[in-house]
């Protein structure tokens, strides 16, 4: 059978030249889940081994990377449908999987870089917002003592973890974290990426 | 009371209590899938220990390589109930170990360690 098209390399070359030329090492744009955080997360472990990348940057770029791909997980309002094959996927919840895009890196003065990107509601991005400007230009030890005072009064509501995700990885990355929102990507939603530097 | 003796797995640590030598241990690496679900169980468990009366010395034991903000929620709680339980008259250590280099993991014990004031602390570095 004749291909419709012919796959075009030369594409593909300019598709990596563009994630190389942002300094991309690792990237993902797709339906995520547990499996996808630790198996990419091993690897760039092993990754910053082989580097012989500074433990401490190691460490503080393993956790961030945790947090900010599982905040995807949690919050992307963007997923899979919801289709009830609980007894195939032999699982008692209907499974969907989150949609976003993870990308870590090194930038050209060295430091590494831990981004993620999801599509969020337009009706959450003031009280995203909110959160994140209200923990913005708080260094370590304020970043410290506000995730337990957060950890002490339980998480706030819509979360689904224990609501200190942002301020756990600002704290790792000493306050080196910036955010966008481009608003309507879609319509009722908006675009959201979060970027810790290390 | 049983013991809990629950190995460490690639997310998740080993976490154990001995009930007789009265030693909560918990080491490894804490970033479970679903950290309700795993931790749910052993620490209602330890939670309910350490409210009983004990004539000697509770030992508690955190060796962490790792935990998410998730598994940092499940911290809190296990230090407010060694500090309750000290507050009613236990003797109660936490012994928070890190590795020698890992400067982060020994701020956040002594961190944590500022939610206790009847229960000792110490920390502990090894290599």
């Amino acid at each position: 059978m004749k291909a419709l098209t012919k796959l075009d390399g030369q594409s593909y070359i300019n598709f990596r030249k563009e994630l190389s030329d942002r300094g991309i090492v690792f990237s993902y744009s797709g339906y995520l889940n547990e499996d996808i955080l630790y198996g990419i997360g091993n690897a760039l472990r092993i990754k910053m081994i082989t580097d012989r990348t500074d433990e401490k940057i190691s460490r503080a770029v393993f956790s961030s990377f945790v947090e900010q791909v599982q905040n995807v997980i949690r919050y992307s309002a963007e997923t899979s449908p919801e289709v009830p094959l609980h007894d195939e996927l032999n699982t008692p919840e209907a499974i969907v999987l989150p949609y976003g895009l993870v990308a870590i890196g090194i930038h050209p003065d060295g430091r590494y870089f831990v981004n993620c990107c999801n599509i969020i509601q337009s009706i959450d991005t003031v009280r995203i917002s909110e959160q994140l400007e209200s923990i913005r230009g708080l260094d370590r030890k304020q970043l410290g003592v506000l995730m337990r005072q957060q950890l002490r009064d339980g998480p706030p509501e819509g979360s689904k973890g224990a609501g200190v995700g942002f301020i756990s990885i600002a704290r790792e990355a000493n306050g080196n974290w910036e955010y966008d929102i481009i608003k309507n990507f879609k319509d009722g939603f908006d675009f959201f990426t979060f970027e810790a530097h290390f | 009371m049983k013991n809990i003796e629950i190995s460490a797995a690639q997310r998740t640590p080993k976490v154990s209590l001995d009930v007789s030598r009265r030693i909560f241990e918990i080491e490894g690496e804490s970033y479970p899938e679903d950290t309700k679900k795993f931790y749910e169980i052993p620490i209602a468990q330890v939670l309910e220990f350490l409210a009983l009366k004990h004539q000697d010395e509770v030992i508690c034991k955190f060796k962490f390589k790792y935990f998410n903000s998730s598994s940092a929620k499940v911290l809190m709680d296990l230090f407010t109930a060694i500090e309750d339980s000290a507050n009613k008259g236990n003797q109660v250590k936490v012994e928070w170990y890190f590795i020698f280099d890992d400067d982060n993991m020994k701020e956040l014990g002594e961190e944590f360690s500022e939610e206790l004031s009847y229960a000792k602390f110490e920390l502990i570095e090894y290599s």
